[in-house]
């Protein structure tokens, strides 16, 4: 029997049923809280908490930040906040259990770690910008806003697909 | 009726429920193998469709669920928070999303759960998320009639847009997605068998 | 099982068709499926506001109001609020609410309270929560605005307790009372202009 250490990553579990999973915990959601799950507004309070500790009066003055910060309001004092360090507790302890935590990076055959590493920051600008301009991502508006049948969810979700399918002929580089 | 109002029963149990819904969250979605940059984005060269099948599952599952439990009473959908719909800030936030999604390959919340799990590439993506957030938020005023203004954030839903009942429309969608499997897989087999020739053909 | 996946989907196209088939509860059943929570809502009178308040607010040009009246037409035509539109109960559906603006304060007027009660429902289940009624319906604003009866009790009954000599409609005086009369009254504000259940989510805040 080969040693602990020796087994390697579990492998993934079949989609339908994390999709079903998923749809579960979605459904949960719904009832207990009345609304579904979320990502990217937990960062956006984050990010705004920050700007206001040392630009206060800028984050009154400006409309997209003001909704989450402005005056006295606690931009942290929110489900998405405590949502997202759940999820990253969640994937942390998915990862141990499954043997996957591990120092490394994730990329294609033919790019280096460097160029990965840019390209992933490249791209998560793009999604976070992109994030806030739709009000939200795919955990909040694809899959939950999907789910209560939202027509900007689904506008939204259609979009998404589009943008990925149009720009991964050419930048296949990176994956392939 | 459900929907409850969890914020009704007090700040901790509102903090306990979000931690253990978040948790149940990235826990999925770490099963799923979502926390892998490379198995996120074969979903655009159709190698893998986990993706699609994972979200459009997760929808088409907390879709028939909620709607029969609003069909039988045990919930009001009048409560239930539909995204308000601001269509070409949408559209146009969701393409460039997805533009971000294949070159960083995550997105918010996958990203979060790599970087969670160790991953280098996850952290310089959600790194690049808090940059795109914060660029966002100084850029906003520009163009903030667009923003603010199309669809008006009217809670517009499907069933509504195309004039049908909502069972009808769910229907709809449960066949939309099964179909949708049907043809992810067969790309996944294309794919792979010819990938399989390649291989094969080399001496 | 054999093909766990094909029962799965099939389980799905089943439940979807069956949704189909049992097709969206009516606005009867919706009402009737929150008639708890409803009645809660009412008899808090949370949402009945004073004539005072109504008077203020159809001058208060900053506030988005739709004014509705669900009496007979023969009694709207007799006498009637300026800017008071007739709305038969039965037509106050789905399609009819989404016609209502986001940001829209709806309130409701009868004889009494009653048929404007029964409309409240009708909004509610239909997905609108800024909806409020006239306390006492056109028989209070009547009795003080007409009568000058300050200390006149608002009364649920849909009877109606005026009588005009003529068909007025809207060009009575007490259509639309001078603004400085609501400062007579006394009351407290209720009227909101905003949800009464927020529920925030998603990504964007």
């Amino acid at each position: 029997m080969k040693a602990r250490a020796e087994r390697g990553p579990a492998p993934y579990i079949n989609p339908y049923l994390a999709g079903t999973f998923l749809g579960v915990l979605l459904f949960v959601s719904f009832l207990v809280t009345g609304h579904g799950l979320g990502a990217s507004g937990g960062l956006a309070r984050m990010i705004v908490w920050v700007q206001d500790l040392f630009v206060s009066s800028h984050v009154d003055a400006n409309p997209a930040l003001a909704t989450m910060a402005g005056g006295d309001a606690n931009p942290l004092d929110h489900w998405l906040v405590w949502a997202i360090i759940g999820a990253m507790a969640g994937g942390f302890v998915s990862g141990w259990m499954g043997r996957r935590l591990r120092i490394e990076t994730f990329r294609g055959p033919n790019i280096s770690v460097r160029a990965r590493w840019i390209a992933a920051l490249l791209g998560g600008t793009l999604v976070g910008f992109g994030a806030r301009m739709a009000r939200g991502c795919t955990s909040g508006q694809a899959l939950s806003g999907g789910a209560v049948l939202s027509l900007g969810s689904w506008a939204f979700m259609f979009s998404v697909f589009a943008g990925g399918y149009l720009l991964a002929y050419f930048v296949r580089r990176l994956w392939n | 009726m459900a929907p409850y109002d969890v914020t009704a029963w007090g700040k901790g149990i509102e903090v306990a429920v979000s931690l253990g819904i978040g948790f149940s969250f990235g826990f999925i979605l770490e099963r799923a193998g979502f926390g892998d940059s490379r198995k996120l984005a074969s979903q655009f060269y159709f190698r893998d469709m986990t993706v699609l099948k994972v979200m459009f599952t997760g929808i088409v599952v907390a879709m028939v669920l909620l709607f029969w439990a609003v069909f039988l009473g045990f919930v009001d959908y009048g409560r239930i928070f539909v995204n308000p719909t601001f269509l070409w800030p949408g559209i146009v936030g969701g393409f460039i999303l997805g533009l971000g999604f294949i070159v960083g390959g995550y997105c918010p919340g996958t990203s979060l759960v790599s970087a969670a799990t160790g991953k280098l590439d996850g952290m310089f993506f959600v790194g690049g998320v808090l940059l795109g957030i914060f660029v966002f938020g100084e850029a906003a005023p520009q163009f903030w009639d667009f923003f603010e203004g199309a669809g008006e954030g009217a809670r517009a839903t499907l069933p509504e847009w195309l004039g049908l009942p909502t069972g009808l429309v769910v229907l709809g969608v449960v066949l939309m997605a099964v179909g949708a499997f049907r043809a992810a897989e067969w790309a996944e087999g294309l794919v792979a068998r010819r990938a399989q020739r390649r291989q094969d053909a080399q001496p | 099982m054999r093909n766990p996946k094909l029962f799965a989907a099939g389980l799905l196209i089943v439940m979807g068709l069956g949704l189909a088939v049992w097709g969206d509860p009516s606005i009867e059943e919706r009402m009737s499926q929150r008639s708890e929570e409803l009645d809660q809502e009412l008899a808090s009178r949370e949402k009945h506001i004073d004539p005072g308040e109504l008077l203020e607010l159809l001058y208060n040009t900053s506030v988005d109001k739709r004014l509705f009246d669900v009496r007979d037409e023969a009694e709207y035509n007799l006498f009637h609020i300026l800017d008071a539109e007739r709305v038969d109960l039965q037509s106050i559906d789905d399609d009819f609410a989404s016609t209502i603006r986001k940001k829209q304060v709806v309130i409701l007027v009868s004889n009494g309270e009653e048929r404007a009660e029964l409309a409240y429902r009708r909004f509610r289940v239909a997905g609108l929560t800024a909806v409020y009624i006239l306390e006492g319906g056109i028989n209070h604003w009547l009795a003080i605005f007409d009568k000058g009866i300050q200390d006149a009790k608002p009364q649920r009954d849909d009877t109606r307790q005026y009588a005009f000599p003529g068909v007025l409609g809207h060009r009575a005086p007490a259509s639309r009372p001078p603004v400085e009369l609501a400062a007579s009254r006394n009351f407290t504000k209720k009227v909101k202009g905003a949800s009464a259940v927020k529920v925030s989510g998603g990504c964007g805040g």
